[in-house]
């Protein structure tokens, strides 16, 4: 409460902001001594910082350093190609040649076998370098410093994607060194084309962030957005790639997930191809991908590797499952409950036996029972693996029948919940999972109130949402809202593989067409 | 929200056309046109897309003289500031009492098929909160919305034309030629009020981004509220007769309780479902021209005053429609309604356009 009658009194604190001190923004001076001096309260404080004096075969008397951060690089490679490189190997009839201004260039031309160095002279930029996991070369006598890439330490090796797995895809997926994610995509898409444009995000984390696009595919005007979007963000730290997708989001207040994640360097190929642009983060296996569209939530992987009838018939499942996700608890309290003569007089005396036993109204009997699976859930994916499996069969199978013999419950709402529950799962994106969840639970309080005008009137409102959504400036709900009719044939149904001899029109592209007449 | 929210395609604009004009009318269709043509009311169904027909043709006429053809400035150029304003206004009003007057009935209809305890107010305010909701989206998303909401409202003209089809017989069309002329012509002016809409072009031809092609896309609104509302009558006269269907308030959801198959049982569920999307059309592209035009009248910045206007514009219409005292009482209002309508959608270009022949040449 402080806060809100200090706001009202107009007593705001200002928050502590600290910039950078004013000395980092200098510019190096020669002298290792003084280079050392501004490296040294980090020495000092971090016992992972190696600091350590060489001497240079080509030229003795000029004192030099290297300095690292222990466990950030590969070690084989600072011994061979720079400690043993300057210390027993450099040619001093190379270094005397040199002119003194461009010695530095000499030194990594002719003395280092190293494919990645920088050369850095200002302070700031010196201590960034080392805290990003370069290894710094520090000569005395020259203004800058050499900032050399030899990151290693331990990695995670690429494994089956464990959200995303498909039967007949890749097996590979990606893992937390954005260098090996970059790779992986590289492998797969060899087009000279393909930009893959870095920058750092997070003032403490300095987290770097990959913008991947084709140059000659995707919108200029989606990618420049996305850039501006990513160079905003003016924050301390980032930890995975969800931050940057709710800095970047254009509905903050939708509960439906504007940007697609992907764990699976195939799919995020093919979705490069499609004009749209991912962003990568370094610690994240996962691949956020800009512009995303409603339908692309209900698409999996493997639809493009079967078979298009099956994959039409798995896709309207699916839809069907998101439409039953969003409102069937709902549609049963309004049938049940305001429009009972719409249901067959039969299935509706089955119905109203079983709830005769039952104490609550129907609203309360769908709430208890949404509450309860929804803990069922989240315990399962708390526990480990196996345990969250025998919790969730436990906890699914005693509860309902413990509910329906205490008469708390009535088989047909456990019916409804569990067929619910199974169609929220089989959607492919675990983002719209979680957005579906809310908006049933508004489903069911709106035909609480309503019935069936609720319902529809819950519809309308949903609709209405999703048709003004953005995802980066391109429509959310296209091609159903708006239209788009040669997009259709990719978003409810599949069709056939030489049908698709242009990209989506839903995403502006600068290159529509993707295969050649003859296909087909 | 910046200008470009309110720039729609000529697409766009046939079903917003499409959208302000078949709504709850429609239902009641078949028993107007029946009780003054008889079972020549397809035949009024027709000649009284006449009015629409020349309300469009005279709007386009008259816009199409302007370099800007923003309703606001054409007024204010035409009229004066005052003047200008004053007939805007006019406008804005003439919105807010027609739509006040469909949420009342789609609000009353839905009491009776639905919700028979819940206060008519309540349902009311519900409706005019999610039109609300919707026009403070803009003109690009409503135009989205009319564009997905037409094709529902196919499936529900497929049930209609399957159970007419399934259940009615063509001889209730028949006999042809004993065509009583008065009635004809009064089913005909009748039949002319559920164009009530088509005045929605006056504000979105500006909106349009290819003027070249508002017309097109006008006349083919007209022609699909046409083709609807005469497949309506049409399916209403084969089911209940030009007698029969007299007596019955809506007879198409009437014709929609009607048991169809063993499989689907009655259809009426999936009408239902869909409802508040077919019903509050009208409410909502009128709302959105109204608000548009209310900001661009008083110059008020449209990204931080519009949906606030909406929100005014939405409450009028509720208060409004809280006003009369029953059903019946809300039909005579309709009747009403129509005139204005009429009197909106003809005489304001008309107006518009004799001023605009006195006062200034042709500028584009």
């Amino acid at each position: 409460m402080a806060p809100f009658f200090n706001r009202l009194l107009g007593r705001r604190q200002k928050p502590v902001y600290k910039p950078l001190p004013k000395e980092q923004q200098e510019k190096l001076s020669p002298s290792l001594g003084s280079k050392k001096k501004i490296l040294d309260p980090y020495i000092q404080k971090n016992r992972d910082v190696i600091y350590r004096e060489i001497t240079i075969k080509a030229d003795p008397g000029r004192r030099a350093a290297v300095v690292y951060l222990e466990g950030r690089i590969d070690k084989q490679v600072l011994y061979e190609e720079i400690l043993k490189s300057l210390m027993l190997e450099s040619d001093a009839a190379s270094w005397q040649q040199s002119a003194a201004d461009q010695l530095i260039d000499r030194i990594s031309q002719t003395s280092l076998t190293i494919g990645e160095i920088k050369k850095v002279n200002l302070v700031q930029d010196m201590i960034h370098a080392l805290f990003d996991g370069l290894t710094l070369v520090i000569l005395d006598g020259m203004p800058e410093v050499l900032a050399i890439n030899v990151i290693g330490g331990v990695q995670r090796t690429p494994e089956e994607p464990p959200v995303e797995r498909t039967l007949r895809g890749s097996r590979e997926g990606f893992i937390e060194d954005l260098s090996s994610n970059i790779s992986m995509i590289r492998r797969r898409l060899r087009d000279p084309n393909l930009v893959i444009e870095k920058t750092i995000v997070g003032r403490r984390t300095r987290t770097e962030v990959a913008v991947v696009y084709i140059e000659d595919i995707a919108d200029p005007e989606i990618v420049r957005n996305v850039k501006d979007k990513i160079n905003q963000i003016d924050v301390d730290g980032i930890s995975a790639i969800g931050f940057i997708e709710q800095f970047i989001d254009d509905n903050h207040y939708s509960p439906f997930p504007q940007f697609k994640s992907s764990e699976r360097p195939d799919r995020v190929v093919m979705e490069l191809l499609e004009g749209r642009v991912a962003i990568m983060a370094e610690g994240t296996p996962w691949v956020l991908i800009v512009p995303t569209l409603f339908v692309s939530f209900l698409q999996a992987s493997e639809d493009y590797y079967d078979r298009p009838m099956l994959t039409t018939v798995n896709r309207m499942a699916r839809y069907l499952a998101f439409i039953m996700a969003v409102s069937l608890p709902a549609l049963y309290i309004s049938l049940l409950s305001f429009q009972p003569e719409l249901i067959p007089y039969e299935l509706f005396v089955i119905l109203a036996q079983a709830r005769s036993e039952v104490p609550f109204p129907v609203l309360v009997e769908v709430l208890i029972q949404e509450i309860i699976i929804q803990l069922v859930v989240e315990t399962g994916l708390r526990l480990p693996t196996s345990i969250g499996q025998t919790v969730g069969v436990v906890a699914g199978i005693v509860l309902g029948q413990a509910a329906i013999s205490a008469n708390i419950a009535s088989p047909a709402i456990i019916m409804v919940i569990t067929i619910t529950t199974i169609s929220t799962f089989s959607l492919p994106n675990y983002s719209m999972v979680l957005a579906t969840r809310l908006i049933r639970i508004l489903f069911v309080l709106a035909t609480a109130i309503f019935g069936l005008f609720g319902f529809s009137l819950g519809w309308f409102i949903l609709l209405t949402h999703l048709i003004s959504l953005e995802s980066m400036g391109v429509p959310y709900f296209s091609p159903f809202g708006p239209v788009r009719f040669r997009d259709l044939k990719d978003a409810m149904l599949k069709g056939f593989i030489y049908w698709f001899k242009y990209r989506p029109q839903s995403i502006p592209v600068l290159d529509q067409k993707r295969q050649g007449e003859r296909n087909g | 929200m910046d200008r470009t929210r309110f720039e729609i395609t000529s697409k766009q604009l046939i079903f917003i056309i499409v959208g302000a004009q078949v709504a709850t009318a429609f239902l009641s269709l078949p028993r107007i046109a029946a009780a003054e043509a008889g079972h020549h009311a397809w035949l009024a169904v027709i000649i009284g897309a006449v009015f629409p027909l020349a309300a469009i043709l005279f709007t386009v006429a008259l816009l199409n003289r302007f370099q800007d053809a923003d309703f606001v400035n054409v007024s204010h150029q035409l009229f004066g500031k005052f003047l200008g304003t004053l007939m805007v206004l006019i406008f804005v009003v003439y919105v807010v009492i027609f739509q006040s007057i469909v949420i009342r009935i789609f609000s009353e209809i839905t009491c009776v098929f639905m919700l028979p305890t819940t206060p008519t107010c309540m349902v009311s305010l519900a409706c005019t909160l999610s039109v609300v909701y919707a026009v403070s989206k803009g003109a690009k998303v409503i135009g989205r919305l009319n564009e997905f909401l037409f094709y529902i409202l196919i499936v529900d003209i497929l049930m209609i034309v399957a159970i007419s089809i399934g259940k009615g017989s063509y001889l209730n069309l028949l006999p042809l030629g004993e065509i009583d002329i008065n009635g004809l012509m009064q089913g005909s002016m009748k039949m002319a009020y559920a164009y009530a809409g088509s005045e929605v072009l006056l504000i979105t031809y500006a909106m349009v981004q290819h003027r070249h092609e508002v017309l097109k896309a006008s006349l083919i609104a007209l022609g699909i509220t046409l083709l609807i509302y005469l497949l309506v009558v049409i399916a209403g006269l084969m089911v209940f007769g030009h007698i029969g269907v007299q007596f019955i308030t809506w007879p198409v959801i009437t014709l929609l309780k009607i048991p169809y198959s063993f499989a689907l049982g009655r259809l009426e569920i999936v009408f239902l479902l869909l409802w508040v999307g077919l019903g509050v059309k009208p409410v909502m592209n009128l709302g959105m021209t109204a608000s548009y035009a209310a900001v661009r009248t008083f110059n008020l910045d449209i990204s931080r005053f519009y949906a606030w206007i909406a929100l005014a514009i939405g409450a009028g219409i509720y208060v409004l429609s809280l006003l009369p005292k029953n059903l019946l009482q809300v039909f005579v209002l309709a009747d009403y309604a129509g005139y204005t309508f009429l009197a909106v959608s003809l005489g304001y270009p008309l107006l518009y356009l004799l001023v605009s022949a006195v006062r200034r040449p042709r500028s584009s």
